[in-house]
Parts: structure tokens; sequence; C-alpha cells
């Protein structure tokens, strides 16, 4: 066959077979998913694992080329993998899962592949797999795009950076207060209709966000006050959802744009420097006019934007009716239509400019430009520079990892700095990295017959001889931040494993708490448990765990020069045009405050840790690191 | 629209509609590169496709389509509209209509001859021919080099950093009474920092202006003025966000920095002698004929030059209510230049679509003009460039024959896919900026070299 004899060309006959004998698996069957699906079977990759949890949506068309009209709402992976079949050569797996799901994708399910290519479009999934990828030493291509711009890097664990390894954009963040009751651009009250109304409305149960931690913004407890008790009060609006009663929409109106905006006028000193806020009249809000389709790119008066809210609003009971929860998506009209009305009325109400249903869907979307012809370059790259990793090129043998060369497209049209494509080398692990280099890292295979079993401390006890920990220790299970054990705290010693809740998935940590100057690196472990294994099996990685300076002998003044030296690396990758995007959605998130939920999951902890509260604020403090620094 | 919502986001509905009516000429044999421009082009929206094959002794490598028309219609929601010809016979036409196509994309051509008497068919026809991509990939190498006939107008580049056009040198009455309705000597910090940093800045020019000439400020200068300016209200007032903001942004006041000197300089450098009708793309002939409606309306005003205001004012720390009003006030004008620049029109009896007239005066600042070169479709023959003679070498050669001597490991593989989905994506990009009018274009070649990813663009 052509094909054949070309590839035998490009890497020799004895690489071609190792070639056909390997397995990749691909993360993503989107934008980049289906171009790499393609390059991949047509390179001739022996086996392709493609997992992917989305189905198929019209904007998808204009890039993610496997799939047609008649595909939509089918899901990516199996389609992709159909339409691929006249082409292919290679034997395809696909996955309609999430790639974190530990059940259907349990850690030594990753071990057969020989490289793992990335296609995601969020940053959750993206750190998960790259954890996945340190935990197995499994070569790693990363990459993503945005309008024209992309990148690709790959990832060699100890070898090379990981993604974890630069500092990564996190979501915008507003305090509370500028949403709530403050707002002075658009974009606050998209937020406001978005990530408030609408979910206390017609989310399942109402409550929003995730971080107990607000940032309020503001000192001002009077107004505070306020914005608690609009939340509780809002909980009676969902009551008037619930009633499926749509004559009593203007209620809605009346106590979200009259009389809260009413509440808010008489805290004084809110207006002191602000402009007041103008409630809706009565008259406004009975003056009911007949609906046209909304234009996406006007922007219309108040008055048609009260009509549609009415509207779309009747539309969402009657759905909420019958689908007990309705969650916003950009790409579903009615909701879209909801939060752009209820942003535009409170826009108008706070002086702020309305927007058009085009610039919302954007900003509240998260909508993140995409097109075919980057996505076709950046796959290109991966998959050349796969080669490459898994050294099968001979004219260019890899000596070492660091010659690997990364690659951004550089602003396509940026012509005065005369390049289309940088293409930086990969750069050593970042030794403050909390992923890769701050902990050691292995797995721990065990049977399902020793997670009943096996005890805490005995666990606690194997651990303590096989890498020379000293008596003072303390073990967290880092799924979820919970402390297990520390030199006071024994109260789940006698506990077995599955009793605190370990798994199959857990990630634990053990951490030396006694060295001054030298401690044991801490050490983060996965659990693999796994029937296969006979009944007593509980295997520890065969790893080496070093002596290191502890982080108390480290001055202040060594951290904050480390601190510095990070900044400008970053200042500096900024002005290279380097940047890391995504192909899709990631989420603005915003503190507001779940009341309930959040006293829920303190009184959690608590119970588990008992008196040993200092600690539990700090690892909750630091949850969005996988590591916790205990004092 | 919807299906092209995602890009929409690049180049605006105008764009897409360019896009959507453009006919597209790929030349060359059948080739994994030439069904990855295919397929792209056809993604992107172009409805109109026309292949004019090169035969070929060489292997084609592996092709993901099997029949291009066929496998290529289900990527767009419209009909194809979809011609094959052979590249030999329709150089042979004498009236073959090449005019008609947006861009021609050249696409590992494997016979000298195609390249030799299509650039005779090119230097014929003048400056209405086509925009021509010429491209080719051997190994792990390619490149692209573009042919331009008439000077290419992009109407919008999308620079990474916007420079907003505020006029904080030369303010308009209306924007020098409102700057002036702030007395800063009879206001406490409280009100002062409610005062955008725009308002600030202008002081301080006036200020400048009235101690000297006022020319040739440097930052330095404007922020000397501002301590002055604010001195009346006390310490306090240096640690107001506004006033912070007013330091931050001191660069924009003075003279090196003005949004509207490059512009300018375009202006200037357009002829009345450009003013021919015999345009090859509707898009260039309009760009220029605003552009010359610009320096018309400025001489006949008697001013050195005139610039639509594009009426964009960037976020800034101010009270609501100061900003609205500023905004207006930039609003405002920005409309009455517009109209301006339409009068000016029709009392030329210029006609100019709306879409471009309007994206012209709302991004004014990020028209850029692209030249053609002296180059043509033969330079590459003649190029000193080591890789580009490699490529050109192994592009016009019988293969077999071809020894390995030279410094790029493996260039000698006739298909290396990844690099061809590399290329794929990367000429298209190209077209679709010259069909879209937005991003600039790379002037003029392109090289890669797939081994490291290192790349470079020349001009020939």
């Amino acid at each position: 066959m052509a094909r054949e004899t070309n590839l035998v060309k490009i890497i020799g006959e004895d690489n071609f077979q190792k070639l056909r004998s390997s397995k990749c698996l691909l993360v993503g069957a989107g934008g980049i998913g289906s171009e790499l699906l393609k390059d991949l079977i047509l390179m001739e990759f022996g086996e392709i694992h493609i997992v992917d949890l989305d189905t198929i949506d019209l904007s998808n068309l204009n890039r993610q080329f496997l799939f047609r009209q008649k595909d939509i709402k089918q899901p990516k992976s199996t389609t992709a993998v159909k339409a691929v079949q006249h082409f292919n050569n290679s034997k395809l797996v696909p996955y309609q899962e999430n790639v974190m799901d530990t059940s259907t994708f349990p850690l030594h399910w990753f071990e057969q592949f020989d490289i793992i290519f990335n296609a995601l479009d969020n940053l959750a999934a993206r750190r998960y797999v790259n954890k996945i990828s340190q935990f197995l030493s499994l070569p790693l291509l990363e990459s993503g795009t945005a309008g024209f711009d992309g990148y690709m890097q790959p990832i060699i664990p100890g070898k090379t950076e990981c993604f974890e390894c630069t500092k990564k954009e996190t979501p915008k963040t507003f305090p509370v207060c500028t949403i709530r009751s403050t707002p002075s651009q658009p974009i606050h009250c998209i937020v406001w209709a978005k990530n408030f109304l609408f979910n206390q409305l017609f989310a399942s149960d109402a409550s929003t966000g995730e971080d107990n931690n607000n940032d309020w913004g503001t000192d001002d407890a009077e107004e505070i006050k306020r914005i608690k008790q609009e939340t509780n009060e809002l909980h009676e609006l969902q009551k008037i959802v619930l009633s499926k009663d749509v004559s009593r929409i203007p209620e809605i109106l009346h106590k979200l744009f009259t009389q809260d905006i009413n509440k808010l006028l008489a805290i004084e000193n809110l207006w002191k420097t602000r402009t007041k806020p103008i409630p809706l009249s009565d008259s406004q809000i009975k003056e009911v006019f007949k609906t046209n389709k909304f234009d996406s790119n006007s922007v219309g008066t108040i008055q048609e934007q009260i009509s549609h809210f009415i509207k779309v609003t009747e539309k969402l009971m009657d759905r909420y009716a019958k689908e007990k929860q309705i969650e916003f998506d950009k790409d579903d009209a009615d909701t879209l239509e909801f939060v752009v009305t209820a942003a535009n009325i409170r826009s108008h109400i706070f002086n702020i400019p309305m927007k058009s249903v085009f610039d919302i869907k954007q900003i509240a979307g998260n909508i993140i430009p995409a097109i075919a012809t980057t996505n076709a370059i950046i796959a290109g790259l991966s998959s050349l520079v796969s080669l490459r990793v898994l050294n099968l090129l001979k004219y260019a043998p890899v000596n070492e990892y660091t010659d690997l060369n990364m690659a951004f497209t550089a602003k396509a049209s940026n012509l005065s700095q005369n390049r289309y494509l940088s293409n930086p080398k990969l750069a050593s692990p970042n030794c403050n990295c909390p992923v890769c280099s701050k902990v050691c890292r292995g797995v721990i295979r065990l049977s399902s017959d020793c997670l009943k079993k096996m005890k805490l401390s005995e666990l606690v006890g194997l651990i303590r001889n096989k890498y020379a920990y000293p008596e003072d220790i303390s073990l967290l299970d880092a799924s979820s931040q919970r402390l297990l054990v520390d030199y006071d705290f024994e109260d789940l010693n006698d506990r077995t494993l599955s009793e605190v809740n370990l798994g199959n998935g857990s990630i634990i940590l053990f951490s030396d708490e006694e060295g001054d100057t030298m401690v044991r690196k801490s050490i983060e472990m996965y659990l693999d448990v796994n029937d296969e294994f006979s009944p007593n099996t509980c295997r520890l990685p065969n790893i080496k765990v070093p002596l290191v300076k502890s982080s108390d002998s480290l001055s202040n003044e060594e951290e904050d020069e480390k601190g510095d030296d990070v900044t400008t690396t970053m200042k500096n990758q900024e002005k290279d045009g380097v940047v890391i995007l995504d192909e899709g959605e990631d989420d603005i998130v915003i503190d507001i405050e779940p009341l309930s939920d959040s006293k829920k999951r303190s009184a959690d902890i608590e119970d588990f840790n008992g008196p040993n509260s200092k600690r539990t604020k700090l690892a909750n403090e630091s949850a969005d690191f996988d590591i916790v620094e205990l004092d | 629209m919807e299906r092209y919502d995602r890009q929409l986001r690049l180049w605006g509905r105008s764009g897409q509609d360019n896009l959507n009516r453009s006919r597209v000429c790929v030349v060359g044999p059948a080739t994994p590169l030439l069904q990855e421009v295919c397929k792209n082009l056809v993604l992107a929206g172009i409805s109109s496709l026309t292949w004019l094959k090169e035969k070929s002794v060489a292997q084609s490598g592996p092709l993901f389509l099997a029949e291009l028309k066929k496998d290529l219609e289900p990527l767009i929601s419209k009909q194809l509209d979809y011609e094959e010809n052979d590249i030999e016979q329709t150089l042979l036409q004498l009236h073959y209509d090449w005019s008609r196509f947006s861009v021609i994309i050249l696409t590992c051509i494997g016979k000298k001859t195609t390249l030799l008497n299509l650039n005779d068919v090119r230097q014929q026809t003048g400056t209405t021919f086509p925009p021509i991509l010429n491209t080719s990939v051997s190994g792990f190498y390619g490149y692209m080099n573009l042919v331009l006939s008439e000077a290419h107008f992009v109407l919008r580049t999308h620079p990474d950093n916007m420079k907003y056009d505020l006029r904080l040198q030369n303010p308009w009455p209306e924007l020098i009474d409102y700057v002036n309705t702030f007395d800063l000597n009879k206001m406490d910090v409280k009100t002062f920092s409610g005062i955008p940093y725009v308002v600030l800045l202008m002081k301080c020019v006036a200020k400048l202006k009235k101690d000297s000439n006022g020319r040739n400020l440097t930052s330095g200068q404007v922020r000397d003025a501002l301590g002055q300016v604010c001195l009346c209200l006390g310490n306090d007032a240096f640690y107001e966000p506004n006033y912070v903001e007013a330091r931050r942004y001191a660069y924009l006041a003075c003279s090196q920095n003005d949004s509207r000197k490059e512009p300018d300089d375009l202006l200037r450098n357009i002829e009345i002698l450009d003013d021919v009708d015999d345009w090859h793309d509707v898009h260039n002939y309009e760009i220029l004929t605003l552009l010359l409606t610009l320096k018309n309306t400025a001489q006949e005003s008697g001013k050195s030059s005139f610039q639509p205001l594009t009426g964009a004012l960037p976020d800034m720390e101010s009270t609501t209510d100061n900003y609205i009003k500023l905004k207006m006030l930039y609003n405002v004008r920005a409309e009455l230049d517009k109209s301006c620049v339409k009068q000016n029109l029709v009392s030329n009896k210029k006609m100019v679509s709306k879409d471009v007239l309007d994206i012209f005066c709302a991004h004014y600042g990020e028209i850029k003009r692209v030249l053609p070169r002296k180059s043509d479709l033969l330079s590459i023959f003649s190029s000193s460039n080591s890789l580009l003679s490699a490529l050109v070498m192994m592009q016009f050669q019988a293969q077999s024959t071809m020894e390995s001597k030279n410094d790029f490991i493996g260039l000698q593989v006739d298909c290396n896919y990844p690099v061809m989905s590399f290329f794929g994506g990367a000429v298209t990009q190209e077209a679709i900026k010259l069909i879209t009018h937005h991003y600039v274009p790379i002037d003029n070649l392109f090289l890669y070299n797939g081994i490291d990813n290192s790349s470079a663009i020349h001009r020939m």
C-alpha cells in the first residue's frame, strides 16, 4: 500500500513495526480531536482509543469535519470513529465517557497506552490527565487553540515541564457586592443573570457557587446583611416558578427590578460616589407589548426586553415542570434569552449600556473563537512531534527530551515580529511545581479485599518503613482535602481504608512532620484497587523518596525571590505571545455565597477532624492546589 | 449563520459574507496537501471551488477523501459550486477568466511548465490577476509564497494591543467644553476621584500647550504636568485610582504616540493616480476609495489631514455618569465624522458598501496596505536561501534520481502527513485573510522546518 511504503520511508521498517504495535489515547474528539484522529490514522498508529463525553452541536460543524448536519446530538466519539472508516487502517476504540471518571477509567486502564494526546476544552480535565501522565510516567502531548492562536507542548514526566509548571490563567472572579449591589459594567449584570439569578430559579437545588471564603468586596455590614437576606427571598421566587402559574411572572419582575432596587437605594452609603439605579415602574412591568422574534444583533428598547423576559420565563417555567432542573447552556435558546433579557433589564436600571444577544452569548457562554485552520496546524504539529517523543525518527534521534520543541502559533497576523510560529525548547520541570516536583509520586496497588481489611495505622506503618519516614507524619486524602492522620489526631487509626472512604482512584498525601532542617519529601500516591490482584496484595511503588530541606528552613527572603523569578518569566512569556489557551469554554467563577451549602460542608470536615480546626482551615483555603502545605 | 458562529467572532458577518461569496481555485496533483486545503476552505464557508488538476507521476500519499466533490459537499450547508479541469488544457485557453477567482492556490506543483505558463498569463493580465499562494511540502519541510498583483488592503489588522483614538492632543470644541466643566481648584478629592483619566490628560496637554508650544510632548512632561494640575487637591489625590491610571497612560498624550500617525503616513503615500477603476478585488477598491475620500475632505476643509474618529473609549476609573457623558461625546463625534465621509463620497459620485464604510470608520487606524512586490511566481528559482533552493529542487526533479547531498535531514520523503496537515491549515489561513480583508497576510515567503518546528518569513 502506498501509505505504508511512505511511512516506512520516513521512520524505517523496524520503527514502523513499533508504531503499528503502539497504542495511543486521544482525549477529546472536538476541533483538535477530529484533526488529530485523521492525522494519527494516516500515520498508521496501531491502536487509538478516543474519549469524549460531548455530543455534536451545529456550531461545531465549521471545523469538526468528521461531523455532518445529520449527526447533531450524536456522541462525538462514536460518530468520529464511524466517519473515518473509509480511510482507517488502525484499531479504533471510542468511549462516550468523562475521562475523569475513575470507575470507567481507573488508573491501570491508562497504563496500556504508550502516549496520550490531549485535545481538550477545559482546564479541569487538562489538569487531571496531566496528573495521570505524571503518575504513570506516560508522555503527554498537550494542545489548545483560540482563534488564530494555538499551542502544542510535549510533556515527558520527570524530564520536561508538566502542564502545571507554569501558572495558568484562572477564571475571572468578581467581588460579591459588585455583582449583587453595584454593577458598573455589562459583564457584572450578565454574571448576575447567569450565575446567580438563573441558578436560583431553575437549578435543582437552589445553591450556587462553591466557594465559602467569600470575597465580599465590601465591609459594609448593612450591605452584607442585605445580600444574605436577598438570597433567602430569592428562594421564594423559586416557589413561583414551581407553582407553574405564569400569571405570577410580573411578581418576579417586581421583586427583582423594583423592590430589590429600592432596598439597595435605601443604603445611602453605596450611592455617594455612584449614580443611583432607577427601579422599573409598575406601568413598565404591566405594559406588555406584542413581541417579535429577538434580533440577535440589535439591542432594542427596555420595553422589548421586559416583554421578552416575560415570554421566555413562561417557557422556562413550563419546561421546569417537566425537566425538574434546567442548566444554563449558551446553545439553549431559552436559557440564553432569559439571561440576555434579565441582564439587560438590570443594565438599564444601573445606567449601563445594554448588549445584543450575539455579544452576551459570547460573554455568558465564554465562547472562544475557533476555526479549522488553526486546529489543522496544531494537530499537524502535535502528531509530528509524537514521532520524536516516541523516538521513532532516525534522522533526529532524541538524546535529551529538553531538545524537543513546543510550538505556539504567534498571532497569525503579527507581521512586525516576522514569524508565524515560535518554537521554544522544552524546559526542565519547575522545582516549585506543586504537581510534578514538590512531591514524589507513585501508585499503591491493592486488592479490594485488602481495602476492606487493612487498617489506616497499618498502611501508615507500611509507608513509614518502606520510605524511612520518621515517627511524626501526616496523611491526607488529597482528593477531598481531608486530614486522616497526624501527630495529635489518631482517631481514625483503627478504621479500615474503606471505612475512611478511601477507594479506587483516591489520592493520598503522606508527609514528614518531624524534620527540622531536612525532611523526607512528601509522597503522593494513587490507590489502584483491582480485583485481579491476589487477596492480600498491597504493593507500594518502588521509588526513592529523598531528604530535602524543609520549607521552614528556607528563609522568607529566598521564597520571595523565587516568587519574583516566576513572575518575570511569566511576563517574558507573555511578551513572546506565550499564553495558554483553550479551545472551548471554561466558566467564569464568581464568589457568590452558598449559605446553606458551605455550612454543611464545613460541618462535615469538623466531624472528621475533631479539634484540629486550624489545619482544616488551611487545607480548605488551598483547595485549589493539589498539595497542602501544613504548618 | 449559527454554523459559523465561532469564526464570526474573528472576522464578523461581513468577513463571513466575503467568504461565502468567494470563488477559490486550487491547482495541483491529487495530494494530501490539496485535499487538506480544499477541506479547510469549504469548512470556512467558501461555496465555489475549482480544481485545475495536474497529472502527476509521483505517488500521492494517503488521502482521506475518496472523491473530492462528493466528500466535500457535506461540509457545507448549501450547494457547492464545483468544477474540475485539466491545468494544461486550461492554460492553453486564451480567454480563460482567471479574474473571477478570489484567490488561486498552487499546491505541490510537479511540473515547472505549469508555473512558467501561469506566470505568463499573470503578466499578460496585469494587476487584475488574483493573488496567488504557491506552496509545496517535502518531507519535514515546506514553503509558501504569496504573489500579489495589486495592492492588498487590510480592513482590520486586529492588533494585539488596541490603540484607542482619544484625540488627547487635538480635542474638538465640544470635548474641550466638557473638560472645562471640571474645575480641579473647586472640588474635593472624592469628586476628583470620579473624573476619567482622559479628562485629566487633556487638562495636562492644554496646560503644556499654554506654557510652551506643546509640540513633541514626552510622557515625562505629561506626568509632570499631571502632578501640577492636581496639586491643588493635596497629596491624597495622588493615590486615587483615576490619578494612577492617568500616570500610567500619560504616554498616550505624547506626540509620538499619536494613534493617527501610522494611518497618516499611509494616506500621504496614496496617490490620486491609484484611483483606477480596474481593480480585481472590490474591497481593495472600496478601501482605497475611502482613503482618497479622506484626503479630499481634508483638502476641501483646508486641514492637513482628516481621520474619522472611531468612537471607541477604553474602560476606565470614573463615575458611571461621567463615563457615559464622555462616551456619548466620542460617539456623537464618530457619527458626525462618518456622515462627513459619506457626504464626500456622494459628492464625488463614489459608491462603497455600507459594511465596509462602517468598519472603516469604526476601526480606522487598523487599515494596512500590503504592496505587490517585484518578485513573481518564478522568483523561488533564483533564491539564495538554502532551504528554499533544496525544496524547489525536490519539487521539480524526479525524486528517484536525487542524491541526498543537502543539509536537510528528512527532506527526501514524498509525503509526511502531519506536515501536509500543518501546511493545509497555514495556506488556507492566508487565503482566508486575503478573502476577508481581516488580519495581515504573510509578506511574502514562509519557510518551515518540521524537525524543530522553526519557521521564518522572508521577503522576495
